[in-house]
């Protein structure tokens, strides 16, 4: 049985280099890392006090009210804006709207909304500086709109809403690997038969106190405090661990039959996805990257191809030194030898690490990099640690002509998931 | 040819206790299992009754440790999980685990623990909250914990659609199974949705009940919540029937729909009466349902979406097509409630038994259903779910001809 080809036609995202795909390519290719204080809540108390921040959105050009974005969680209204632009640039009108779907995964969904309502339901104003007895909630009912912001398929329903889509509409929620999971969902999907399309991706705002306050004290996150561009460093002697970002990055699969009838421009091929599951700690991995090795296996066998064939690696890189650590004993697990020969990077070392949204995002990157035939680097490498001694790209990305793309993701409960992106021909 | 996908185990924690076979008594008997909420203060207009798990020791399926470390949706998601494995028979270190895999549907999230963690950041500050909230609390934490406990590495994935959310986590295994991803998915759902605060915000949605939850009868007024977990064992058929195991039912079609002009609320009959038709059409099946777990949602209009999309369907021709709602005993168990009816499914057919329609005392429109559980050979069981956006997704389960055994 010949597997169904998927394809991509479109792309969006939203990150803080701004909106827009181009934006992302322009931070990344070049090796412009975004990073400030956190301004939206106050983390005097946090040991953690920066971020990456998404600017000022116009929403008119995206379908979004500002009713509707006073309503919503941020994540959403990042989603729905990747999800515009991914759907301009595909341009399915005229296509069945029985026959497509959305899965927009995230890590952990509309937090902030919740927090909001449930901080004034705590702390009601008139007993501020007074501790209320535990665990009675102040008088106040929940408004519907909190728990409609808070559900993590919202961004999917909404996107679906938007742009009339009648099939499939879930959420994988499967923490930093969720967006690149939702790839693989739109893939698994597609080749199934289900559909002939799908807005697949992942979108998360991670930037309220209880997330902060919460990755802060496990030591997730980097507390390079006076130096926030130069924080997510991934692969370096002095990472210390992850910047905290928000952000969308959203696809348009489609079979390649059904583009190709189309005629719209192929951006890339999604070969092969694999995915698994440490089974070893929610938030480790063994030292010497196994299963995040056997998850690239899959992807690769899931394509068809030799791992001699991969050009270029978009590394989860998360900048913890756990994962950069393991993720380089992976690679030389894999690749043997030919490892040190293939550049790799971590574009986390530009964007930061917005939870689900960045192996979307990463999927982006790398198909960005097929067609530019550009490495984008990993910015702020300048002393590599000595277990990370692969080509990481430090700091100047380079020119190569790429035909296949490997991108792999980790995350909290054990996954690993991976995705051979290839060479698109119109 | 597609691979085949049996269910071979069951497990479940629900109001009516530890384990399948109370549950199954109780969906049998048609009793429901509704008792007045004193886990916290409810305010004066708050519902006061929901499905709530009793006698339950979250020491004797959890490690010490672990306990302390996760949400109590977990404890019911690792209590189910561990009973469905033994009902399956499977010995896991027979099989390679890399092809054993687990998906759970959730669509809370751990509140139970959050909210404590959530007090103490906004009462304490922020040096308060501890090291676990960053994995009790997410969507895939059952997951995770789950394939650390019985070593599971294969495909694994957390859903998250509101009340659809464990058919997602079914639907998915199933498609996985298919395309050759696993030969063996734990999938199921868990749900815990009995504190303060997310009470609260469930009540905000309007769609819950202040006395009881009678689907599809003139007095229904929405439904009540339940905790718990329910988890299905799915294995390709070829390597059921390698091991000799037990099979309840096969899974033979799946279908998913939504109505996108839905806003916040349900769909209307047009679209979920295309998802049982999709799942119906895989399964290569046409007007020939012996039994129906609807979702019920007990609304008027809700119901009668429901009514009008089963007519469609089957052009009326209801023949001994019977309906029933298993969630209507032990409460609409959100991320878990889906899962729950595709137990039931597979326990009625497995014990060739009508399910009775519980709660039902004066039917609003004609619709088929049993006072009582009787006998009755089923050869096949349509389960329906919906959820809030307009999403619905179905399944069908089928006897397995003995033939093929």
């Amino acid at each position: 049985v010949t597997k169904r080809r998927v394809v991509i036609t479109g792309m969006g995202a939203v990150c803080p280099a701004g909106v827009g795909v181009t934006k992302l390519w322009e931070a990344t290719s070049a090796g412009k890392p975004m990073g400030g204080r956190i301004r939206k809540l106050d983390p005097s108390r946090n040991h953690s006090r920066i971020a990456a921040m998404i600017p000022e959105i116009d929403l008119g050009f995206y379908h979004v009210t500002p009713e509707e974005l006073g309503d919503w969680d941020p994540l959403i209204g990042y989603a729905v804006v990747a999800a515009g632009e991914a759907m301009r640039q595909a341009d399915l009108q005229g296509t069945s709207l029985d026959r497509c779907g959305v899965c927009v995964g995230t890590a952990i969904g509309g937090v902030e909304a919740m927090e909001r309502r449930f901080a004034t339901l705590v702390v009601p104003e008139e007993d501020q500086g007074i501790l209320p007895r535990y665990p009675a909630l102040g008088g106040g009912d929940v408004a519907p709109s909190v728990l409609w912001s808070y559900s993590p398929n919202t961004p999917s329903v909404e996107i679906a809403a938007r742009w009339g889509i009648r099939g499939p509409v879930t959420c994988v929620s499967t923490g930093c690997t969720a967006g690149v999971d939702a790839i693989g969902y739109g893939l698994d999907a597609i080749r199934s038969g289900d559909v002939d399309w799908m807005v697949a991706g992942g979108a998360d705002a991670p930037v309220t106190p209880i997330c902060l306050s919460a990755f802060d004290v496990i030591r997730a996150l980097t507390r390079r405090n006076d130096d926030p561009t130069g924080a997510s460093r991934p692969f370096d002697s002095r990472r210390d661990g992850f910047l905290l970002v928000e952000g969308a990055g959203v696809v348009v699969l489609e079979e390649l039959e059904h583009a190709r009838t189309r005629n719209v421009p192929i951006l890339a091929e999604i070969c092969g996805f694999g995915t698994n599951c440490n089974a070893f700690h929610m938030t480790s991995m063994h030292e010497n990257g196994e299963m995040l090795a056997a998850s690239i296996l899959l992807a690769l066998e899931d394509a068809g191809l030799e791992p001699g064939r991969i050009d270029y690696i978009n590394a989860h890189g998360s900048s913890t030194p756990q994962n950069d650590r393991a993720e380089t004993a992976a690679y030389k697990t894999i690749f043997g030898p030919r490892a040190y020969d293939i550049p790799i990077s971590s574009t986390k070392s530009v964007t930061g690490h917005p939870l689900g949204a960045s192996s979307a995002m990463e999927v982006i990157i790398s198909t960005r990099a097929l067609q530019e035939s550009w490495v984008p680097p990993t910015a702020n490498l300048v002393n590599p640690s000595a277990d990370c001694d692969l080509d990481y790209t430090p700091r100047e990305g380079r020119r190569k002509t790429l035909r296949y793309v490997l991108s792999n993701a980790s995350g909290f409960g054990g996954l690993h998931s991976a995705i051979v992106i290839g060479r698109g021909k119109s | 040819m597609k691979r085949r996908v049996v269910v071979t185990g069951l497990g479940a924690v629900t109001a009516a206790g530890v384990g399948a076979e109370p549950l199954w008594g109780a969906l049998t008997a048609g009793q429901p299992l509704f008792s007045p909420i004193t886990r916290f203060p409810l305010r004066d207009h708050h519902p006061k009754l929901a499905g709530q798990v009793r006698d339950f020791s979250a020491d004797r399926w959890v490690p010490p440790t672990l306990v302390r470390q996760t949400d109590i949706s977990t404890h019911y998601a690792l209590a189910s999980v561990d009973l469905a494995l033994r009902d399956a028979s499977l010995e896991l270190d027979r099989f390679d685990r890399m092809r054993i895999g687990t998906t759970a549907g959730h669509a809370l999230g751990g509140m139970d623990y959050a909210e404590s963690q959530l007090y103490a950041q906004w009462v304490q500050g922020p040096e308060a909250v501890g090291p676990y909230q960053a994995i009790a609390w997410f969507y895939a934490a059952a997951m995770g914990q789950i394939s650390i406990r019985w070593g599971l590495k294969g495909y694994s994935k957390a859903f998250v659609a509101d009340r659809c959310s464990s058919m997602h986590a079914i639907g998915s295994a199933y498609r996985a199974i298919q395309l050759g991803r696993a030969d063996v998915i734990i999938a199921g759902g868990l749900e815990a949705p009995l504190s303060p605060f997310m009470y609260r915000a469930l009540i905000g949605t309007g769609q819950m009940s202040s006395q009881g939850y009678s689907p599809f009868s003139a007095e229904a007024d929405g439904f009540l919540i339940g905790e718990g977990a329910c988890f299905l064992v799915f294995e390709e058929l070829d390597h059921a029937r390698r091991r000799g195991a037990r099979v309840y039912a096969e899974a033979v079609g799946y279908g998913m729909s939504t109505d996108c002009g839905a806003g916040r609320g349900l769909s209307v009959a047009r679209d979920l009466c295309r998802a049982h038709r999709l799942a119906l059409d895989e399964a290569g099946m046409q007007k020939t349902i012996d039994h129906v777990c609807a979702d019920g949602v007990a609304n008027l209009a809700g119901d009668r979406m429901e009514i009008e999309a089963m007519s469609n369907l089957l052009d009326e021709r209801w023949g001994p097509c019977r309906t029933s709602v298993p969630k209507a005993i032990v409460g609409e168990m959100y991320g878990a409630g889906a899962a729950l009816q595709v137990l039931a499914g597979a326990m009625a057919i497995e014990r060739e038994t009508c399910l009775p329609l519980a709660g039902m005392s004066s039917p609003t429109r004609r619709i088929p259903w049993a006072p009582a559980a009787e006998s009755q050979r089923l050869q096949s069981v349509l389960i329906a779910s919906r959820g809030n956006g307009g999403i619905n997704a179905s399944l069908v389960l089928k006897r397995l001809d003995t033939r093929d055994t």
